[in-house]
């Protein structure tokens, strides 16, 4: 009678078991990946148009948001109100203060000297009508202009032709046409309240 | 009676190697199937997230600018009610109109509490430009586009030297922005002086 070796068969058959399986596991595994992968896109579908709601809710805040706004009723004198300072804003530091400059030109004049004509403008000349009793007093005039202290406030000094004039007393007096440069700081704002020390 | 169990273990084993042989290539097509899913529908899907994020953030970020904007605006508003001094201040320094009448009357009243005397005011403002009754403006009065404007004044005065300073400092420190842009100061043959000043004065109008 033969003899049958079951029980090797049995451990060959434990081997084929595992050997069998393995590829069913990696099916389902593989199975598992792609169910997975349908879960992500289901969620980055949904995700998407939950962010597309968002996106619209916002917009349609927003869009009411600018209509309010624009249909504020003092928006406009808001806008106008805002150009107002802007222009002033623009304006005052070019503001000028010629009352500024007759002291100056004041310490700058010879105490003999008189003016009888003075014009000025923005372009930062004055040209003067000056009278003097005689030359040595229109030298002077001329050469306090030399000196740094008024040098710093008026240059430039131009003198025209001097003519010779006989007063009502009989006193005689030469009268000239000068034009000078100033500096242009001596006619803008200076505040005058700060207190000093 | 013999039996021959490794004759029919041989068919199995061929069996098995063939569902083996199948299984992987299960498994293969399987990994091909994910490997294409991801690159076709799950990364373009993604790209397209990205961006529609990146469009959220984008809107998020201008919305909070607007909503800002607008707080800011009714704040302004509110300030703007509560503020009927300074609102009449800057149109004193700044009016919204051109009228060339209040100018002189102003500059009559300086002079007048100046002391000097006045020769002559004169206020030359835009030809063309509407002096009162623009229906438009009164339709909406601040829904005009402004632009900042000119009149040009000349004035000439008489008086001592203490009273013509007095007056030019009352024009450069008047609520009306007077921009003074020529002085000419003269002695007549009585020895009395005059002062011509030559000015402008802004205003913002349609």
């Amino acid at each position: 009678m033969a003899q049958i070796n079951l029980l090797k068969q049995n451990s060959s058959n434990t081997s084929l078991d595992i050997g069998k399986n393995v590829p069913k596991i990696l099916v389902r595994a593989a199975l598992v990946i792609l169910v997975a992968l349908a879960g992500y896109y289901g969620w980055l579908y949904f995700k998407s148009k939950s962010i597309e709601g968002q996106t619209s809710a916002l917009k349609i805040k927003m869009d009411n948001e600018v209509r309010t706004g624009l249909g504020q009723a003092d928006r406009n004198e808001v806008l106008t109100r805002q150009l107002q300072i802007k222009t002033l804003s623009g304006l005052i530091p070019a503001h000028l203060y010629w009352s500024q400059l007759f002291q100056p030109l004041a310490d700058a004049t010879l105490k003999n000297a008189s003016y009888t004509n003075f014009e000025t403008n923005a372009n930062g000349t004055i040209s003067l009508d000056v009278s003097v009793p005689s030359l040595e007093d229109l030298d002077k005039f001329l050469q306090v202009f030399n000196l740094a202290d008024y040098n710093k406030n008026f240059s430039d000094v131009m003198l025209g032709g001097y003519t010779k004039a006989d007063g009502k007393n009989g006193s005689k007096s030469y009268n000239f046409q000068v034009k000078l440069k100033f500096n242009p700081q001596l006619i803008q704002y200076k505040n005058t309240n700060s207190n000093a020390g | 009676m013999p039996v021959n169990f490794s004759k029919n273990l041989g068919l199995d084993m061929r069996n098995q190697s063939s569902a083996s042989r199948n299984t992987l290539f299960e498994v293969g097509l399987l990994l091909v199937i994910c490997a294409l899913f991801v690159w076709f529908v799950i990364l373009p899907k993604r790209a397209d997230l990205d961006q529609k994020q990146s469009a959220y953030d984008a809107v998020s970020v201008q919305e909070q600018g607007v909503s800002a904007k607008v707080a800011g605006l009714n704040a302004m508003i509110q300030k703007l009610q509560s503020s009927s001094g300074q609102t009449a201040q800057l149109d004193q320094a700044l009016p919204l109109d051109g009228d060339i009448i209040k100018p002189r009357l102003l500059v009559q009243k300086l002079a007048d509490d100046s002391g000097v005397t006045v020769g002559s005011i004169d206020v030359a403002g835009v030809s063309g430009s509407v002096a009162a009754g623009d229906t438009n403006l009164l339709k909406d009065p601040f829904g005009q586009t402004r632009t900042p404007k000119t009149l040009g004044v000349s004035v000439y005065v008489l008086g001592s030297f203490n009273q013509l300073m007095a007056f030019l400092r009352a024009i450069e420190q008047s609520g009306r922005l007077m921009n003074v842009s020529a002085v000419a100061v003269a002695q007549d043959s009585q020895g009395a002086l005059n002062m011509k000043l030559t000015m402008g004065m802004y205003y913002l109008a349609p």
